[in-house]
């Protein structure tokens, strides 16, 4: 091989290398709001079916506790994208001047949640609740507000009692400190399915929030602004991660798998939370987000339109 | 007050206020995000409305109250505890050790248990806050007791005081900066033990409205919610000095 060959080959090599970064995926950090329940396992399901990969993303996943620390991970840009946040919290944020947007939803409605009591109790439904104690997690919450609508629907005026999540409900009411206790599918099914609990009733019947968009998958804008491409993908992504999550039962496997819980337990989980409620589009009834959100003090005043116009970005595209 | 003590106080509070001003001054310069870390003139001004929307002055009342209850509590368990492990040398080696790991114990993560145990009231956040209290002011005091001069005792002895003089006019007065590191450090673990489980299980106090504040991104009244925390904080410090000033006047 001559000097001149040497050298050229030599050169394209170096080329290739230094332009390989140029092919490597897009880099997405994700926060998922909270773990176990249902909702959450999508991204896994993006991530081990290789669907991120196939679309080019490098997707790296946390876990949040719910309430505001997931969204503030993204607030500070430390994250990307959160999974899953309650809605009324990014648009309590988005008031505030936080660089947050909306790409999609998450779920719309609150049927997943449920309402339960001991066996031996004598409330049979919500209606029963009346003059006894609801639990609901935290003040602000989607149970809070969940609770509200649902004594709303049923004509009912029950004690409202902040228990703060599953375990902590199951624990008071088991205790016999509270008539009733909440839960999401599929926690606490296992006390379900051996008789320690009795379900009253679910969050379907909180039937003014039904088909409200309740949680988001939202962005920082500054990142959103500079990886539009990027966002538009990860959407797609979304969409098919949730498409294969509902469609093969080798993910309810997975997904008992990897949070220890018993297949009995979540092989109804399609049902629990059905698909028509999970899609990642309409962004629905953020009118009455709005509202919602001003009458529980999350924001001073009403978004105009063009504030909820400048929140919403569906898939990732401009308003 | 003398020169000697305005001097300190004043620098100090020249410090802060040059701390709040360049705080200030970061968040007009974008520095840092207004999201995260509000203007002190905006903690400041969102005291009214606080005090209009979540009864701050009364959350105050409630916080300081329980940590005065459970640093009570932890004052009638802790010091006599201290004192039989003073006396009782086998049993002071003994469990010494065991009450610093258990100190070192982060006993606030215990709270569904506390919950069955005493229910979701302000007991739960007494007992929970007493514990991690109790265990520095037992430990202070025996130590605090065994580091008293031998030639103090000595000088009691030869002139023949009774017991109670000695440990009353000697021993005690000795002790007492010892014991009252092991209070100041148990009167703060026991307000951080229960502004945690306010914010934890939202049951009354600062803590629940810095909890509410925050999942509102109410920024500005999270700060002034915390502040109101530290002046509780500053209340048991400077109140257990004064004690402390009054047991040992020299």
């Amino acid at each position: 091989m001559s000097k001149t060959l040497k050298t050229i080959a030599i050169a394209a090599a170096g080329v290739a290398v230094l332009s390989a970064p140029s092919f490597a995926a897009d880099k997405v950090r994700l926060v998922n709001s909270t773990k176990v329940v249902f909702e959450t396992e999508h991204p896994y399901t993006g991530l081990e079916e290789g669907i991120f990969k196939k679309h080019n993303l490098d997707v790296s996943v946390i876990h949040g506790s719910g309430g505001a620390a997931s969204l503030q991970a993204v607030i500070t840009g430390s994250q990307d994208v959160v999974w899953g946040n309650g809605v009324l919290g990014v648009v309590s944020a988005y008031a505030k001047g936080a660089p947050v947007r909306i790409l999609g939803s998450n779920i719309r409605g609150v049927q997943d949640l449920y309402w339960y009591v001991k066996p031996e109790s004598p409330i049979k439904s919500f209606k029963d609740l009346n003059g006894k104690q609801m639990a609901y997690s935290r003040p602000g919450s989607t149970t809070d507000l969940a609770a509200r609508f649902i004594a709303e629907a049923q004509n009912i005026k029950p004690k409202f009692v902040s228990v703060g999540g599953p375990s902590g409900s199951r624990t008071q009411l088991m205790s016999g400190q509270v008539d009733s206790g909440w839960s999401v599918y599929p926690l606490n099914k296992n006390l379900l399915r051996e008789g320690k609990i009795r379900i009253i009733g679910t969050g379907k019947e909180a039937s003014g929030l039904n088909g409200v968009t309740i949680r988001v998958i939202a962005a920082n804008v500054n990142w959103l602004n500079k990886n539009r491409d990027v966002a538009k993908r990860l959407m797609t992504a979304f969409k098919e991660s949730v498409d294969m999550t509902y469609s093969n039962t080798k993910r309810l496997e997975t997904y008992a798998k990897r949070w220890k819980l018993n297949f009995e337990d979540v092989k109804d989980a399609a049902k629990d939370t059905p698909q028509s409620i999970a899609t990642i589009l309409p962004i629905a009834g953020l009118d009455k987000i709005n509202e919602i959100a001003l009458a529980n003090k999350k924001i001073k005043k009403l978004l105009t339109a063009a504030q909820l116009k400048e929140l919403v970005h569906p898939m990732g595209n401009k308003p | 007050m003398t020169r000697l003590h305005k001097v300190p106080v004043i620098v100090g509070l020249f410090g802060l206020l040059a701390c709040a001003v360049l705080l200030e001054l970061a968040v007009n310069f974008g520095w840092v995000m207004e999201i995260i870390v509000p203007r002190p003139t905006d903690t400041v001004l969102s005291f009214p409305s606080l005090q209009e929307d979540m009864d701050l002055v009364g959350n105050f009342f409630v916080t300081l109250g329980m940590t005065a209850a459970a640093t009570a509590l932890a004052l009638l368990i802790g010091l006599p505890f201290g004192y039989f492990l003073y006396r009782r040398e086998a049993y002071g080696v003994a469990y010494e050790g065991w009450l610093a790991a258990a100190f070192s114990t982060p006993i606030v993560l215990l709270y569904p248990l506390f919950l069955v145990i005493f229910g979701r009231n302000h007991m739960t956040l007494i007992v929970m806050g007493c514990i991690p209290g109790a265990i520095p002011i037992a430990i202070q005091t025996r130590q605090g007791l065994l580091g008293v001069s031998k030639t103090l005792l000595n000088v009691g002895r030869s002139f023949n005081v009774s017991e109670r003089d000695m440990f009353r006019k000697i021993m005690l007065p000795s002790a007492v900066p010892t014991i009252f590191t092991g209070i100041r450090i148990g009167v703060m673990y026991t307000l951080v033990n229960i502004v945690a489980i306010e914010y934890l299980i939202d049951f009354g106090g600062l803590g629940r409205i810095v909890s509410q504040m925050y999942d509102n991104f109410s920024i500005p009244e999270t700060y002034a919610a915390i502040v109101a925390v530290i002046l509780v904080s500053t209340f048991f410090y400077w109140g257990f000095g004064r004690v402390e000033k009054w047991l040992r006047p020299v």
